[in-house]
């Protein structure tokens, strides 16, 4: 018996030595696992920032070359097209709905033959195949509906909004556009007018370059970078308006601030991003702009200027005309002489 | 040795022989024709082949051919050659595109070049006909596949950057007065070739502006 109690305490004597050793040691291995496995995340960490990093490099490499893309491509189009313009443009500029029309179309209206996209027809929701039978009211049918589409826009002042009535498979439905600036009514040709006296030779008008419009104050200039987003109903009672666009980050020297919620730009309200961007395009640097804005939910009148193309701030790549006429980017950083 | 007697007895009940249906001689005979048919067979498909070629040459001397061969030329020099004023530096890749425009449009096959050239007569009420209406119509086709995956994408990005958005805004304002002048010049009756030109351009800007959009979404989509 009492041998067996020896044992048995001396067993048990091992056992509550053992128990915690193992425990202690147990959690030293836990410890460093744990050690590890932090290591492992402040390197895996360390890693995805530098990736994050570099994706977002790329993704301003892409829009900077996206903003080259467009520049060349408007300016490699402007011989051929201004050319043709020149041919058919006859008037003052008018509106446009972004369309092309169909010149054979019958005599129930002019059917939609292309629909320009991001266009004011496109928008709406104009598909091709429609038929266009009324513009603001005013019948398109009989001979030559095209031409009667084409003549109807003449009196349709850019920014505004048209009533455009179509048939589509067999249904009436209306759509309302607003008009974007056109290139002058060139389909009106003028009988050959008896010849009048010679006057002084007209200096030639020089030519509006194409990135008067969307330019570079826009594409690659100080408010490039600005940032907007359009206003829905929950953001509008945080900000306390219910229409208007955000302004996510503003430009520099452009007295307007992050969170400002823009209501009107000389009295035209955007309803979009987008809009507010061909709002503000429709002026030239150095214009000045009346601008209100919800600051705070208090509104505010704010007075700026335009800004003059500047520096970005940032290593960036320039289209430039060299002295030989060709055109090359220059990278060149804010100020630098180091063009490449 | 009964097995063999069997055998035997079995092979006197098999029937005659049948005579062969012809001897050597007459497989000889009735050989020659027969290489000589197979002797003549590539010279008749050579003969065929020469008098395609010919018959394609004399078209494209006197007949249609002609007008084919023109408008590849004006093609190459982007429609200066219809109109000397026409010029620039841009040209080239436009007329780049547009020959490979032009060439894929022949590799595409006669069908597919049939319905070009269909809707090209059906789209421009134009004084010549032809390749260059082949042409438009095929630009028109490639412009309106681009369209398609335009029409996809929303209207514009949550976050609107206003300098991407504004290079966006410049090239669908100029699409729109593309298309506007391109309506113009179908009711006046415009020369294909001068459309075409411009169906090149509008090509190349809505081309561009599929790049842009691209370029806006993934840039959108940055954290």
């Amino acid at each position: 018996m009492n041998t067996k109690l020896t044992r048995l305490t001396l067993a048990v004597a091992v056992a509550g030595v053992l128990a915690p050793m193992s425990v202690l040691a147990a959690s030293d291995a836990a410890e460093r696992a744990v050690a590890e496995i932090n290591a492992q995340q402040k390197e895996f960490d360390a890693q995805q920032k530098e990736l994050d990093a570099k994706l977002a490099e790329a993704r301003a490499r892409l829009e900077e070359a996206a903003h080259e893309v467009a520049e060349i491509s408007s300016r490699m189009s402007e011989p051929v097209v201004d050319h043709m313009m020149s041919i058919y443009e006859d008037g003052p500029p008018r509106a446009v709905l972004g369309v092309q029309l169909d010149e054979r179309s019958g005599k129930d209206g002019a059917r939609v033959q292309e629909v320009s996209p991001g266009g004011a027809a496109a928008e709406a929701g104009v598909h091709v195949g429609d038929v266009i039978t009324s513009i603001n009211g005013v019948d398109v049918k009989g001979d030559r509906t095209a031409r009667q589409v084409m003549r109807a826009m003449r009196k349709v002042a850019p920014d505004s909004k048209v009533k455009v009535q179509v048939l589509r498979e067999g249904k009436s439905q209306e759509f309302v556009l607003t008009a974007r600036p056109g290139i002058g009514h060139y389909d009106v040709r003028i009988p050959p007018i008896p010849p009048i006296p010679p006057i002084p030779p007209i200096p030639p008008i020089p030519p509006i370059p194409a990135e008067a419009a969307y330019g570079p104050v826009f594409i690659r200039g100080p408010l490039g970078e600005m940032e907007l987003v359009s206003l829905t109903p929950q953001l509008g009672r945080y900000f306390g308006t219910d229409k208007g666009v955000l302004v996510v980050r503003a430009p520099k020297d452009f007295k307007l601030e992050d969170g400002d919620v823009i209501l009107a730009i000389d009295g035209r309200a955007p309803t979009s991003g987008s809009h507010a961007t061909r709002i503000l395009g429709s002026y030239q640097p150095g214009e000045k702009i009346a601008i209100r804005v919800m600051r705070q939910q208090k509104m505010v009148n704010v007075d700026t200027t335009l800004p003059e193309r500047g520096p970005r701030g940032r290593p960036g790549r320039e289209l430039r005309e060299g002295p030989d006429g060709n055109v090359r980017f220059d990278h060149r950083v804010a100020g630098a002489d180091s063009a490449t | 040795m009964h097995d063999s007697i069997d055998y035997i007895q079995r092979l006197r009940t098999l029937p005659t022989e049948t005579t062969p249906p012809y001897n050597w001689q007459e497989f000889q005979r009735r050989a020659v024709p027969a290489r000589v048919a197979t002797e003549w067979r590539p010279l008749a498909v050579a003969a065929a082949l020469l008098f395609v070629v010919c018959a394609i040459a004399v078209w494209g001397r006197f007949g249609g051919g002609r007008h084919l061969v023109a408008d590849s030329a004006a093609v190459e020099d982007g429609g200066r050659n219809a109109d000397p004023t026409i010029g620039h530096n841009g040209q080239s890749a436009s007329l780049a595109e547009g020959t490979a425009t032009w060439s894929a449009g022949v590799t595409d096959g006669s069908g597919d070049r049939n319905a070009a050239q269909a809707e090209g007569g059906r789209s421009s009420g134009t004084t010549s006909a032809g390749p260059t209406q082949s042409e438009s119509g095929i630009a028109a086709r490639r412009s309106r596949a681009i369209e398609s995956w335009l029409a996809t994408l929303p209207q514009e990005p949550a976050v609107v950057r206003v300098g991407t958005r504004a290079a966006v805004a410049g090239l669908e304002d100029r699409i729109a007065q593309v298309d506007d002048l391109m309506t113009s010049m179908r009711i006046d009756g415009t020369r294909s070739d001068r459309l075409a030109a411009l169906q090149r351009e509008r090509l190349r800007l809505v081309g561009s502006l599929a790049q842009v959009r691209y370029a806006e979404v993934v840039a959108s989509r940055s954290p």
